[in-house]
């Protein structure tokens, strides 16, 4: 009689331990899924914005690439890229800018005063540096603390 | 008797659902391994077309295509003109045909990845003219 006890109160234990066991296994697989989850879908995020803004940069200094069109311009302290268009005679300006870290378009008439704060922000950009020279424009970027650099030749445009 | 029968039963129940938990563990574990594999190969890729697109773009612009390539850490091997990454290769060809007017220099920036995989060309040819 006491013999069956022990092997019963026996069995009780190794039936609660690998309940642990199983607890344990169960909780190291959802902790680490959701960690590497987390640590795809953060890259994949940094690394998105970084493509999208030097997507974005790229796409804009194709579409106007004309004779005299890209200029890079300093406004009250803020660097652009400024792309001038012509419409029916009269004359437009879209500027690309850095303003609260965002990358921002401003489209305005030629005449109108540069405002900053009335750009529409597109895409997350902290800082931006632009230079010129041999048909090529270079475009620095930081996005998510990441450098990135576009580099363009502007085929008819001589910024 | 029956209570030990009973006991049994349940420890058996227990160990296959812990066979089970395990089989779709390493199937997850392997799904995981997986995402975070395409994940880092994307980035690789994304990487080096945005590389590949600013060389494109450089020797567009260049004049003398091969001293670009060499300041850009391009080596010469026959035909072409390659640079190895850590995680991939380029490789550009430039080929010139002259004419009565100008030269039309042909020029792609391929890139390969592990194995030689290609992962993408980019043609970037232009026609400069000879002034008369």
């Amino acid at each position: 009689m006491r013999k069956k006890l022990i092997q019963h109160s026996i069995s009780g234990v190794f039936v609660f331990l690998l309940m642990g066991i199983f607890a344990v296994f169960a909780t190291v697989v959802v902790l680490f899924g959701v960690k590497a989850y987390r640590a795809t879908a953060e890259r994949a995020g940094v690394h998105n914005n970084a493509r999208i803004t030097s997507a974005y940069l790229r796409s804009m200094l194709r579409s106007d690439d004309e004779a005299d069109a890209i200029r890079l311009e300093s406004l009250d302290g803020v660097d652009c890229i400024a792309l001038y268009q012509d419409y029916d005679g009269e004359n437009y300006v879209t500027r690309l800018y850095v303003w609260d870290g965002m990358l921002c378009e401003l489209f305005t008439d030629t005449e109108e005063a540069f405002d900053p704060e009335m750009g529409e922000a597109v895409c997350v950009a902290e800082e931006m540096k632009a230079s010129a020279g041999q048909g090529l424009l270079t475009v620095d970027v930081r996005t998510d603390g990441v450098w990135s650099t576009v580099q363009c030749a502007v085929r008819a445009a001589n910024p | 008797m029956r209570s030990n029968n009973r006991s049994n039963a349940l420890l058996v129940e227990l160990l296959i659902v812990v066979l089970f938990f395990m089989l779709a563990a390493t199937v997850l574990l392997q799904v995981f391994a997986a995402a975070r594999n395409q994940s880092v190969e994307a980035e690789q890729i994304a990487g080096a077309a945005a590389e590949a697109q600013n060389v494109a773009d450089q020797l567009y612009a260049a004049q003398d295509a091969e001293a670009l390539l060499q300041s850009l850490g391009f080596s010469r091997s026959e035909a072409l003109w390659v640079c190895d990454r850590v995680t991939h290769r380029f490789a550009v060809t430039v080929t010139e045909e002259p004419s009565a007017y100008g030269v039309m220099r042909r020029q792609s920036v391929r890139v390969y990845g592990p194995e030689d995989r290609e992962w993408l060309c980019l043609p970037c040819s232009r026609y400069l003219e000879v002034s008369p």
